[in-house]
């Protein structure tokens, strides 16, 4: 009997959803993996294996949990197949916040989900369209991601715990101000 | 056993118990960081099992699941109650138990929060972890800090002279009471006329000096004016004799009220002394304004390491001892390094000893291997700056008046000095049993919070019906 392959030969469907996802929200978790795309822990393992994601294990609300992200491989397949140029950067220190945002992300309808863009793509938007706002340290803070609802603009913001009402207010101009989003989503 | 049992804080049943029997545990999970594995706490004590159990029952302690084979333990508001206020001298009688509050341990705690307090638990319970301690920490370091300065105690002197001053006043009070009776007895009302007493004697004698000569030179015949001069002299003679006598009597006087004053002379004195001791150590307390700043700089940033960074940093003579919590975070070595870097614009220490507390081993290993690779490259560094130097004939000591350096010794020497020099290096071999505890994964949905997901469901709504 052939020993079954422990790399990925074709991506599948699934595989590309999560490949998406990645790139525009930086991480996921193997329950969004198994909820949202339907990829269990061994179909997990051989993407890693392939140098598609990567995982780690971290404590996330008392929980142990696997956290997915890009690895080199997928990197280059999003930039080839996708034209993705700019990734979503997550920190490991801010899991709760970023996963947030990961589920936010999955409850969208998929032409919508294509639309996503991330706080870096924002960012670096505002600062083309206004050099001023990049000299002395640049942005303090900007709203998550913003997605495209029939011609409107959305902000979508993951609240963290430590956000005060100051800083959503803020982030909430900043969506309307320089992004032109009609409103702002907090999640 | 004897102690005081307040049941105005938590139930009687609930201190009598913490007090008596759990309130090692208690304290041993609060100086951790309030959490440890529930199978930690089980291998560690004997008994723990039924420690934990009663614990939980008497509400002292609260487990969550953490896997679906690993359970975490939490000090609930009851234990903190108890360990925060029971030497509180407010009494709480007639508040509501549950109106009192303390600083809440948070049910799902983070990783570095869960990982740290895990390490320190398993580090402190096995004796191995005294210098974990934050109090341990802080004495360490004003200790070492301080070791060679001589700090007087000032707060001590200024009581000793508080205590002198009272005592000094109440000796002036009996002392002039003294003096009053002993001016009364005495009668010396001339006391005051001191200068009049000694000009009277030198005129009296010039006086007398006067008259005896004119009484040699006067004739037989003139026995009248004789017989005046002679009753003169009688007179001033007995003047002079009593106003020898009140000198006499003055100076006793003033001797006896110089030995009633002594004692407050030495009072005043030893006052005084202090007073110049006080004052010499304000001056000198103006010089080590600056060390003191460095000194709160170095403690801020100690306790910043501490409580953020998770690294437990203290001083063994001129020894940096450096004990990483490995969390499961992603510093590498270079970051701890910069961290020892910034500690030594700080403090000077001569040796740096690395140690790694890890719940996995190949962690530690790489973490160490990473530390080791750093080493290499200083010594790698060292040799092309060393090369270079032989080869050139120049000399270090005068680098600074060096005309030019080229590009490679530059970033050699950047790479030399930015490096600090690790005497050893090791890790725990102690903490590796707790990997074990985060090897299996969660499923659990719980990583969303409940009313999180009904806003998720109100917002897949509400995009749907713009669509």
């Amino acid at each position: 009997m052939p020993r079954e392959s422990t790399k990925v030969k074709v991506l599948t469907g699934r595989d590309t959803s999560i490949l998406k996802q990645l790139s525009r929200t930086g991480l996921s978790n193997a329950q969004q993996a198994k909820g949202y795309c339907n990829l269990g822990r061994e179909r997990l393992k051989k993407l890693e294996k392939s140098g598609y994601i990567k995982t780690t294990k971290h404590i996330v609300r008392g929980k142990n949990t696997l956290i997915i992200q890009l690895d080199k491989v997928g990197k280059e397949w999003c930039r080839q197949e996708l034209g993705t140029t700019s990734f979503c950067v997550a920190q490991t220190n801010h899991l709760n916040h970023d996963l947030k945002l990961t589920e936010a992300y999955y409850n969208l309808p998929e032409s919508v989900q294509a639309t996503w863009r991330h706080e870096g793509e924002l960012i670096q938007d505002i600062y083309e369209k206004n050099p001023s706002l990049s000299e002395n340290g640049g942005l303090k803070t900007c709203t998550d991601a913003t997605v495209q609802v029939n011609e409107e603009t959305i902000a979508i913001e993951s609240v963290g715990s430590s956000y005060t009402s100051s800083i959503i207010e803020l982030k909430k101009e900043i969506a309307t101000q320089y992004l032109g989003c009609s409103r702002m989503e907090c999640v | 056993m004897i102690a005081m049992v307040r049941d105005d804080i938590i139930s009687l049943e609930s201190f009598v118990q913490a007090k008596f029997k759990y309130e090692r545990y208690l304290l041993l999970l609060k100086n951790a960081g309030n959490y440890c594995f529930l199978d930690q706490f089980k291998r560690l004590f004997e008994k723990g099992e039924a420690i934990a159990k009663n614990m939980e029952d008497m509400s002292l302690i609260k487990t969550e699941t953490l896997n679906n084979n690993y359970k975490y333990i939490y000090l609930t508001d009851t234990a903190m109650k108890y360990i925060l206020l029971k030497d509180d001298p407010k009494d709480y009688t007639g508040v509501v138990k549950n109106k009192i509050s303390v600083l809440k341990v948070n049910k799902y705690p983070s990783e570095k929060v869960l990982m740290s307090s895990a390490l320190k638990f398993e580090l402190i319970a096995k004796g191995k972890g005294q210098m974990i301690l934050k109090e341990e920490l802080i004495n360490n370091l004003k200790e070492s800090f301080y070791k060679q300065s001589n700090i007087i105690k000032i707060v001590e002197i200024k009581k000793e002279m508080e205590a002198i001053r009272v005592e000094y006043n109440k000796i002036i009070i009996v002392q002039n009471k003294r003096i009053q009776l002993l001016q009364e007895v005495l009668g010396v009302q001339f006391m005051h006329q001191e200068s009049n007493l000694h000009e009277f004697k030198i005129q009296g004698d010039t006086k007398l000096k006067v008259l005896e000569e004119e009484f040699q030179n006067l004739g037989v015949l003139e026995w009248k004016r004789k017989k005046e001069i002679q009753e003169e002299i009688i007179e001033l003679k007995h003047e002079l004799e009593k106003n020898n006598f009140c000198i006499e009597l003055e100076k006793k006087v003033e001797e006896q009220i110089e030995k009633t004053k002594a004692p407050s002379a030495i009072f005043l004195k030893k006052y005084n002394d202090f007073k110049n001791q006080v004052e010499e150590y304000k001056k000198e307390q103006e010089k080590n304004k600056k060390i003191d700043e460095q000194y709160f700089n170095l403690e801020k940033k100690i306790l910043n390491m501490y409580d953020k960074s998770k690294v437990v940093v203290y001083f063994e003579e001129e020894k940096l001892q450096f004990v990483i919590l490995d969390t499961g975070n992603t510093k590498t070595a270079f970051g701890y390094l910069k961290m020892i870097s910034e500690l030594k614009t700080l403090y000077k220490f001569s040796e740096i000893n690395i140690f790694v507390a890890s719940y996995s081993e190949n962690r530690a290993k790489n973490l160490l291997n990473e530390f080791n690779k750093t080493q290499n490259e200083k010594n790698k560094a060292l040799k092309i700056m060393v090369a270079y130097e032989k080869n050139t004939g120049v000399d270090r000591i005068n680098r600074k008046h060096w005309k030019y350096a080229p590009s490679f010794y530059i970033s050699a020497e950047k790479i030399y000095h930015n490096t600090p020099e690790i005497s050893n290096y090791d890790y725990s071999k102690e903490t590796i049993v707790l990997e074990i505890y985060i090897k299996n994964i969660s499923m659990s949905e719980n990583y969303i919070r409940s009313k999180d997901k009904k806003v998720f469901a109100e917002l897949k709504e509400k995009i749907k019906k713009q669509l």
